[in-house]
């Protein structure tokens, strides 16, 4: 429940998610990411209905055609075709339809992982919850980067390895996360409050301590979506992920690399989609951060 | 009902401190030594500086913390820290607010559910009677009914320690201990949370241990008071006997400093800072000596003992000769 | 001449839903060498009034008055800084207002230092050492090593105060200077205070929300709730015979020692709660709170001045605290 007051001065109690969107509509730069991540996720989801061809359709007689808006560019290839012939607009869609699902489900089992193991760890306490938080916390002096290329290396490539190494390597940033904002609230007077109370185990933790660690989970939630966007990306892009014919954005990049003086568009424009996605993503999340942080501040 | 309802005696706790590595740890004696009984609908204060033990205290009485030495009898039977059905009762029967009441409540959950929370572990109350309950004790505490879904943010800080209260509230208890409720509040507000505790007295019955360090609520709730530094009782005895007569160079400071008839009479009592900076009290005298006027050689190495000087007990090795 | 006065003081801020008046229509004039008190809650605007009488609000902030002067010069906004200079001002909470990485030796060398910008190290030293004497510690030449963490409580205060005299104010603010500190230590300061104003001939603004600290150090008070200043008079009068309703709220509601009538008697209290500082009600601010309350309570009442006894009511009380005692 949140208090509000409309224009008119007059105080309503309207939902809480309700109150955060009419602080986020404040935030103009979070609106503008709003914008095009909207139309970014409205264009992927319905990809069937704006991709024209195939991924990997190949048009023998339009090899390296150059974007349509160029001197020799045809309407039919709208963002130009590559090496093999195939249209670039539709490999940026589906590709972008790939990396972006792989990069949720990468954020999702990641999550899922971490933020439990972190409660089960600080419930049960004692040398091996300060074994496992060791563990993680040496983890996270390694970059990402690092610990998916080791774990692919082991499992060999492919988009599901590739999958699972990401989501391994995100693990400790999602535990060590959720462990800080759990050792802050046990520290709060009203948990030790509602302790005196009488409530103890999983009573505790889902009505003091997990509504008051969403929060700072959901902000990482977020922030770790372009991460897992961009450490896929990499990934294909270095051939250990997506291999071809799969599409995904690192591998078309990885792949048209080669040709980048030839046909400069092959690298760009996918490279710009991919940018715009991120860049929205970032003003989002910046926003929803905003956004929380100064609805904590009101109170 | 005869006989005092909670009788302590001896209460004593210590923490430790690691110092690192290489150093033995810090071993900081927090209570030391204290007793006291309440009886029923009586409120005894606690009056004492930052510092010196008042708030470990209430959380050993509160049940948050286990005294290392020292006796607590409620209603004559005494209360064994390592009975689990003792630990619930002295929950139940013995509640605390604490000091800053925007803090204890928790900033998601509305407030019904918070003070739901008591009834869950009572087997008192049916779980239909829950909402009934609620309401009641909201009304007793001057909420209305229709504010127990609001969140603690949407109330001001007198409304948040009304709702402490009603969270104390919950489970018919007879002790309250109160842990400097007036602090965080506004001048105008503190009288009528004065107000509503004295009501709550008059109705219910309710004994409080109450914290504060305003000698002038304390002088017009108490019917005893309890005088504390560093962690040791100085003067305990009725609120009459001891503000009007205090035996202990530490009331007599306290009385000293506080604006009112007394202040002149006592001026000689004023504190002199001798030791200016911080150093950790390791000796074993009496914890007073560092600012008393009237300290001697035997102050500095052996701790009072707990002397009955007219109707109060001080704690002071020349009680009774000054 | 009074060292200070100013008429009609309003300041303002912007708000998330308007202006947010911190400060309105209020006056003071304090004496050369006089004590004065303000007394007021949380929101009552003290803290603003005295930053800015000492213009150390931020630039958002939209301060007017009607004349300000200060040791017999006219203030205006271009010549604010005779008054910054000349004055000083004390925080509440000491541990956090010194520098906890410098010793108190060379954070009294510096502020020295502004004042006398061609003296000797010699000479700043030596005026360090008077300045911690003054201020009632003994031995200062051990102390100039120390950092602020290492000393008891209380010394801290003395040593912000000590800091605070290094440029010779002719008026100290002490901005709930006492508020966090024990009792008996807060008795030490206040005396210290005294003391200090007697031997300089400094006059000192005392601000708080606490009766007891101005009853026996202040000769006036004044006081204040959402920015106006509803009641000006001799401290003991405003506690034996208050004018206005809040004052008597204020003042006598919590009890003060010794001067208890009768004990677990309920205590006289204001119902309701401060109204947060952008919603200031319309006309007189304790309208909606007072008991006394009339239909004339929408317009604000003008300033009533009945030799030295100035307050803003349309239904003044008439309150004697001795006979309420009987």
């Amino acid at each position: 429940m949140a208090l509000y007051i409309d224009r008119f001065g007059e105080a309503k109690i309207i939902h809480p998610f309700q109150g955060l969107w009419h602080l986020y509509k404040l935030n103009n730069a979070a609106m503008f990411g709003l914008l095009i991540l909207s139309i970014v996720v409205i264009v992927l989801i319905l990809t069937p209905v704006f991709a024209p061809y195939e991924a990997d359709r190949q048009f023998i007689n339009a090899l390296f055609s150059p974007p349509s808006w160029a001197k020799n560019g045809h309407i039919e290839y709208l963002f130009g075709t590559d090496e093999l012939g195939r249209d670039i607009f539709s490999r940026v869609l589906i590709g972008g339809r790939t990396t972006i699902s792989s990069a949720m489900l990468v954020i999702l089992m990641a999550s899922s992982v971490g933020v439990t193991l972190s409660l089960l760890g600080t419930s049960i306490g004692g040398w091996l919850d300060k074994s496992i938080s060791w563990f993680f916390e040496l983890l996270l002096t390694f970059p990402s980067l690092i610990t998916s290329l080791l774990v692919v290396a082991l499992l060999g490539p492919g988009l599901f390895n590739a999958v699972i190494a990401v989501a391994i390597a995100m693990i400790p940033l999602f535990y060590t996360t959720t462990r800080s904002e759990t050792l802050n609230q046990m520290r709060q007077p009203y948990f030790a409050a509602a302790q005196l109370d009488g409530a103890k185990g999983l009573r505790l933790l889902t009505s003091t301590l997990i509504p008051n660690i969403s929060n700072p989970i959901f902000i990482q939630f977020s922030l770790s979506l372009s991460s897992a966007i961009l450490e896929i990306a990499t990934l294909g892009f270095l051939g250990f992920g997506a291999q071809s014919p799969q599409t995904e954005w690192g591998t078309i990049l990885g792949e048209s690399r080669a040709y980048s003086y030839q046909a400069p568009w092959v690298i760009w424009l996918p490279g710009l989609s991919m940018f715009l996605t991120l860049f929205a993503i970032k003003l989002v999340t910046d926003g929803v951060r905003e956004t929380l942080e100064y609805d904590q501040q009101l109170k | 009902m005869s006989g005092p309802i909670l009788v302590t005696s001896g209460l004593s706790k210590s923490f430790q401190s690691s110092r690192g590595l290489f150093k033995k740890p810090l071993t900081v004696q927090a209570i030391n030594n204290i007793s006291f009984t309440l009886g029923q609908a009586e409120t005894l204060s606690v009056v004492g500086e930052t510092g010196s033990g008042r708030t470990t205290l209430a959380h050993i009485l509160a049940g948050i913390n286990y005294p290392d030495q020292g006796m607590l009898l409620y209603k004559g039977k005494p209360v064994s820290y390592l009975q689990k059905k003792d630990e619930e009762l002295l929950h139940k029967k013995l509640r605390l607010i604490f000091q800053n009441p925007g803090r204890t409540l928790n900033p998601k959950a509305p407030v019904y559910k918070t003070l739901i929370e008591p009834l869950h572990n009572n087997p008192d109350v049916p779980q239909h009677e829950y909402r009934k309950r609620i309401n009641q004790i909201l009304e007793k505490v001057g909420l209305r009914p229709e504010q127990s879904h609001w969140l603690p943010h949407m109330f001001s800080g007198g409304q948040r320690q009304r709702i402490a209260i009603a969270r104390a509230l919950v489970s018919s208890p007879e002790i309250i201990i109160a842990d400097e409720p007036l602090s965080a509040l506004d001048v105008s507000v503190q009288a009528q949370i004065i107000n509503l505790m004295l009501d709550l007295q008059q109705k219910e019955g309710v004994s409080y241990v109450f914290i504060s360090h305003n000698l002038g609520v304390v002088q017009h709730i108490s019917d005893k008071v309890l005088v504390m530094f560093g962690g040791q009782l100085m003067e305990y005895g009725h609120i009459d006997d001891v503000f009007n007569r205090p035996g202990h160079p530490y009331t007599r400071a306290l009385l000293a400093s506080v604006p009112g008839l007394k202040r002149n009479a006592l001026k000689q009592w004023r504190q002199t800072q001798k030791i200016l900076t911080k150093s950790i009290d390791t000796h074993l005298g009496c914890p007073y000596v560092s600012r008393c006027p009237v300290a001697t050689e035997q102050c500095h190495h052996e701790n009072p003992e707990h002397t009955p000087v007219d109707q109060q007990i001080v704690s002071c090795h020349h009680a009774g000769n000054i | 001449m009074p060292l200070l006065q100013i008429e009609e003081l309003n300041v303002s801020f912007p708000g998330l839903n308007g202006e947010i008046r911190a400060v309105s229509n209020s006056s003071l004039s304090i004496e050369a060498g006089e004590i004065r008190g303000i007394i007021g809650e949380s929101g009552s605007g003290k803290s603003v009034f005295a930053q800015a009488l000492l213009g150390l609000l931020s630039p958002t902030a939209k301060v007017s008055y009607d004349y300000f002067s200060f040791d017999n010069q006219l203030i205006t906004p271009g010549n604010q800084h005779i008054v910054t200079q000349g004055s000083s001002i004390i925080f509440q909470d000491p541990d956090n207002s010194l520098n906890p990485s410098k010793t108190i030796g060379n954070q009294l060398h510096e502020s020295l230092y502004l004042h006398h910008p061609h003296a000797s190290k010699d000479f700043l030293k030596e005026q360090a050492l008077s300045l911690l004497q003054d201020v009632g510690l003994s031995s200062p030449e051990s102390l100039l090593g120390l950092y602020p963490h290492q000393f008891a409580a209380g010394v801290n205060q003395r040593i912000m105060i000590a800091l605070a005299l290094a440029c010779s104010p002719k008026l100290l603010i002490a901005d709930e200077a006492t508020t966090n500190l024990d009792m008996t230590i807060q008795s030490q300061i206040l005396e210290l205070l005294t003391r200090l104003s007697q031997e300089r001939g400094m006059a000192v603004l005392t601000i708080t929300h606490d009766f007891s600290i101005l009853t026996e150090t202040t000769d006036t008070t004044s006081v204040m709730y959402c920015g106006y200043i509803l009641e000006t008079s001799s401290t003991e009068t405003l506690l034996t015979h208050p004018k206005h309703p809040y004052t008597r709220a204020l003042v006598n509601s919590i009890p003060q020692l010794g001067l208890v009538k009768k004990s677990r008697t309920h205590l006289y209290a204001l119902p309701g709660s401060v109204p947060p500082a952008d919603k200031i009600p319309v006309g007189c601010p304790l309208g909606p709170r007072c008991p006394r309350a009339g239909r004339e309570c929408v317009k604000l009442p003008e300033m009533t001045h009945k030799d030295n006894h100035h307050f803003r009511c349309h239904f003044p009380i008439e309150f004697n605290l001795w006979e309420d005692q009987r």
